[in-house]
């Protein structure tokens, strides 16, 4: 087959730098072109990309490739529901970050153009083509450790606001501007918008949907971003595990504008560790070793450094694979909505104080 | 737990440090140890002797740190063991090391797990997970972590998921061991943090505090299984939601 002709929109994300070398490595794809939000991501992109052209807006970068087959929308999540629609009228596929979108109306309003146009559609959640996290489904899905009790984990990580800065911004990464709760200054849209990995991951390794949610925010460690950075999640699913999902940005950062060596403060920068106990035994597993380790360079500042994320070979081959032979996405915008619900429900029990049943 | 060896260490602490005994004293050995002087059944605090537990507090309050923000708890052992009493471990702990009563709790709990969240009167929040789920014999798994705005504190090492053990022996049969108290060389974990919270309690005539403890933790805890029950938080001072 004839590789996929896939364009990379925005160059704001987080991960916009992974896709720099994703898009040139993997041989299932073209990278055909990209588009920037401002100048300084055009010229970091102009900097490091060669041979790859870059535009000014999304529109010009579709109108001058019709060839364009895929995108990446690298972008704010404020700016995926534009992006899916300019898109889904030219019939071309979407690797949607995260959050497609916290507004359900809206995320509605995507499933229709996905059907009408017949375009695939996959959710950005790395995680499941992690060879670990393979490893831990087969492990439970064998009845190593019998029947689930409580499902434990951690999506930790230093905060990108300092490089990133529309995820400390709620009405881009929220979607709108609203309060955690009266009387607190902060507002929805911080480190729990950032990692709904483990939302999904206890559907897949459960087989069960949310019955409840109680989260609690805590003060936070950085009192001068707007939105929440320290929160907890404790509930229960419908078939009676309960869980324990830690989203914080509770890994304190240098606050370097390009992420780089020297960003961390806390040795270690992202951690997804999974904690599942059972009727017959206990799992503990770390999604991200083995590593190496040192205290050199630039800061002399003991540090963990992680050897090779290999997820997105996984992720982009089953994308590939669903364009080609028209199938829908493991992580598609279906599946996903009850994760941006159960999130939301967070944001709802703390503004409430309460419980929420879903 | 072995009680005569845990009676025969005290017995040689409170000779050593010249300390006065009951005129009859031992141990009994049940998930949370009690302690007899005379006619006086007295309910320990041994984590409050885990020497990780006193650091973490002491860092925590000896200027290492920031404000804290967060603390979180996981605690795992044997599937012999009582999951109400590995509750009350955990929300005397989160209490003690952090210096604040609860203001709030809200706990899930299913069979052998259970997950708490607590909301000091500091306004801490606090995360605590507890299983009794290991096989016995096997090493609990204990991680306490504090997040500040200075830095995290913490129990275990970064990049690790269950706690190191001192020694590592192989060969014809492999062996773990930590030793924890020269003084006390021989005893296990659990025999050495009892006989030194009964030292403790001797020493420094702590029974009435610590009776009102327990009182105190068997309080909370109904109030965590009342919130499970009712699917709501609880509201400490108030009892409602």
């Amino acid at each position: 087959m004839k590789p996929l002709k896939i364009a990379l929109m925005s160059l704001s994300h987080g991960h916009t730098r992974k896709y720099y070398q994703v898009l040139q490595d993997n041989p299932k794809l073209e990278f055909v072109a990209a588009s920037a939000v401002n100048g300084e991501v055009k010229k970091l992109f102009s900097d490091t990309v060669k041979g790859v052209p870059v535009y000014d807006s999304d529109l010009e970068m579709l109108e001058a490739h019709p060839e364009i087959q895929a995108v990446v929308a690298a972008s704010a999540n404020s700016c995926h529901y534009k992006q899916f629609k300019l898109c889904a009228e030219r019939g071309i596929h979407i690797l949607s970050m995260k959050i497609p979108t916290f507004d359900l109306e809206e995320y509605d309003r995507m499933i229709e153009m996905e059907d009408r146009a017949g375009i695939v559609c996959q959710i950005e959640l790395e995680c499941h083509y992690n060879c670990v996290m393979q490893r831990v489904k087969e492990i439970i899905a064998a009845g190593s450790i019998g029947r689930l009790l409580s499902f434990g984990a951690t999506n930790i990580t230093l905060s990108p606001v300092w490089a990133f800065p529309w995820q400390g911004d709620p009405k881009q990464s929220f979607g709108k501007v609203k309060r955690l709760r009266e009387g607190d200054s902060r507002y929805c849209g911080g480190a729990l918008c950032d990692h709904p990995h483990i939302f999904d991951m206890i559907r897949w390794i459960t087989g069960s949907e949310y019955d409840s949610i109680y989260a609690e925010v805590a003060p936070n460690l950085r009192q001068d971003i707007p939105v929440e950075d320290m929160l907890t999640v404790i509930g229960r699913m419908k078939d009676g595990t309960v869980f324990s999902l830690d989203p914080s940005w509770s890994r304190m950062e240098e606050r370097l504008k390009v992420p780089g060596p020297g960003w961390e403060r806390y040795p270690k920068r992202m951690q997804v560790d999974l904690t599942l106990n059972g009727e017959k035994g206990v799992v503990v597993a770390d999604l991200f070793g083995p590593n190496t380790y040192h205290n050199a360079g630039p800061n002399d500042r003991y540090t963990v450094q992680y050897t090779y994320f290999d997820e997105w070979i996984g992720l982009i081959d089953e994308f590939v694979d669903c364009i080609e032979n028209q199938k829908t996405p493991r992580i598609n915008l279906r599946w996903h909505r009850k994760t941006i619900e159960a999130m939301l429900a967070c944001y709802e029990s703390i503004e409430t104080n309460s419980t929420i049943t879903l | 737990m072995n009680a005569r060896k845990c009676f025969d260490a005290l017995t040689m602490l409170l000779d050593k440090y010249g300390i006065a005994a009951p005129k009859e004293y031992g141990f009994l050995c049940d998930n949370i140890p009690s302690f007899r002087a005379d006619s006086n059944i007295i309910r320990l605090l041994p984590w409050r002797q885990d020497r990780r537990m006193v650091e973490l507090k002491r860092m925590l309050f000896g200027g290492y740190a920031g404000e804290p923000s967060v603390y979180r708890a996981t605690r795992i052992t044997e599937d012999t063991k009582d999951p109400e009493d590995e509750i009350k471990r955990e929300l005397d702990l989160c209490e003690w090391i952090m210096e604040s009563p609860a203001a709030s709790v809200c706990m899930v709990r299913n069979g052998r797990a259970a997950n708490l969240v607590v909301k000091l009167e500091s306004g801490v929040v606090c995360t605590l997970e507890i299983a009794v789920t290991l096989k016995s014999g096997e090493a609990d798994i204990n991680r306490h972590e504090i997040n500040t705005r200075r830095g995290v504190l913490s129990d275990y090492a970064v990049d690790t998921q269950i706690n190191q053990q001192s020694v590592y022996l192989f060969g014809e049969k492999e062996e773990k061991y930590t030793d924890i108290d020269f003084e006390l060389y021989g005893l296990n974990y659990y025999e050495i943090t009892a006989v030194r919270s009964a030292f403790v309690l001797l020493r420094d005539d702590l029974s009435g505090e610590y009776v009102q403890r327990a009182r105190y933790l068997d309080r909370l805890s109904a109030a965590a299984g009342q919130s499970d029950r009712d699917r709501r938080r609880i509201d400490l001072q108030t009892g409602k939601a």
